[in-house]
């Protein structure tokens, strides 16, 4: 059965977007969330970013400045989370 | 239960240890997958040695342990040299998944 | 729902909220793992939670 599965990407950004895009292999629901802070603009983070736009993967954020993600109250996401099978803090 | 652990840091070798222990003395199944920064424990035959244990597998990120410049060559045979789908394999069969 | 929430550092103030929202409608359990080395009794709660978030 498919699982349903919230990555927050907290100080390390990059290892945790790489892995978010990474354990979509099996074919379970990834979302994540940005938290706390703006995505470092490197090119790994860019074509990751990219990447969980292109896969239709959700991207929520609480910080303002995360331009084009969905931004959401710290609230509405913690009621979020309890939709997930699995939490992943990174 | 099946118990899936990501291991992302270094910092709690004991904890491992000792949950993977309690967790196979109650019947449970362990997976752990080591990325990040946790792949320097990868050269601990302390930490390595736990996927000898009956129940437990253990892969981890080889683009992880090259980046942080792991010796490899001194890693049991048992933990698979993997990447990011052993992630995705463990988490999609375990019950559970924590962070360490 | 039963919630727990396994502590490994001195949770910021987003974690802190989001333990705040839980325990308006759901049982919440923190176990601090710098402290407790209940292996036996964290591998229980680990198993009887809904939910598990590590921090």
């Amino acid at each position: 059965m498919s699982k349903k599965i919230a990555v927050l990407v907290r100080e390390r950004q990059g290892d945790a977007l790489r892995m978010a895009v990474g354990i979509t292999l099996m074919d379970d629901t990834i979302d994540v969330y940005v938290l706390d802070r703006k995505v470092e603009e490197t090119d790994e983070n860019t074509l990751n970013v990219e990447t969980i736009k292109d896969l239709g993967m959700g991207l929520y954020t609480n910080y303002k400045e995360n331009g084009d993600m969905e931004c959401l109250s710290n609230e509405e996401i913690a009621l979020k989370l309890l939709e997930y099978d699995h939490i992943i803090p990174y | 239960m099946k118990l899936g652990i990501l291991v992302n840091t270094d910092r709690h070798l004991d904890d491992v240890k000792g949950l993977v222990n309690a967790a196979l003395s109650k019947g449970h199944e362990v997976t752990i997958f080591t990325m990040g920064e946790g792949t320097r424990l990868l050269e601990n035959p302390g930490y390595t040695g736990i996927c000898k244990l009956k129940g437990v597998n253990m892969a981890f990120c080889d683009h992880n342990a090259t980046g942080f410049g792991v010796n490899k060559s001194v890693i049991t045979e048992e933990v698979v040299c993997g990447s990011q789908y052993n992630n995705s394999v463990m988490d999609h069969e375990s019950d559970r998944v924590i962070v360490l | 729902m039963k919630v727990l929430y396994l502590i490994k550092q001195e949770p910021a103030e987003t974690v802190k909220k989001f333990m705040e929202e839980h325990k308006k409608a759901n049982d919440v359990a923190i176990v601090d793992i710098r402290e407790n080395k209940d292996y036996d009794r964290i591998v229980d709660l680990i198993a009887s939670s809904d939910k598990v978030i590590s921090w």
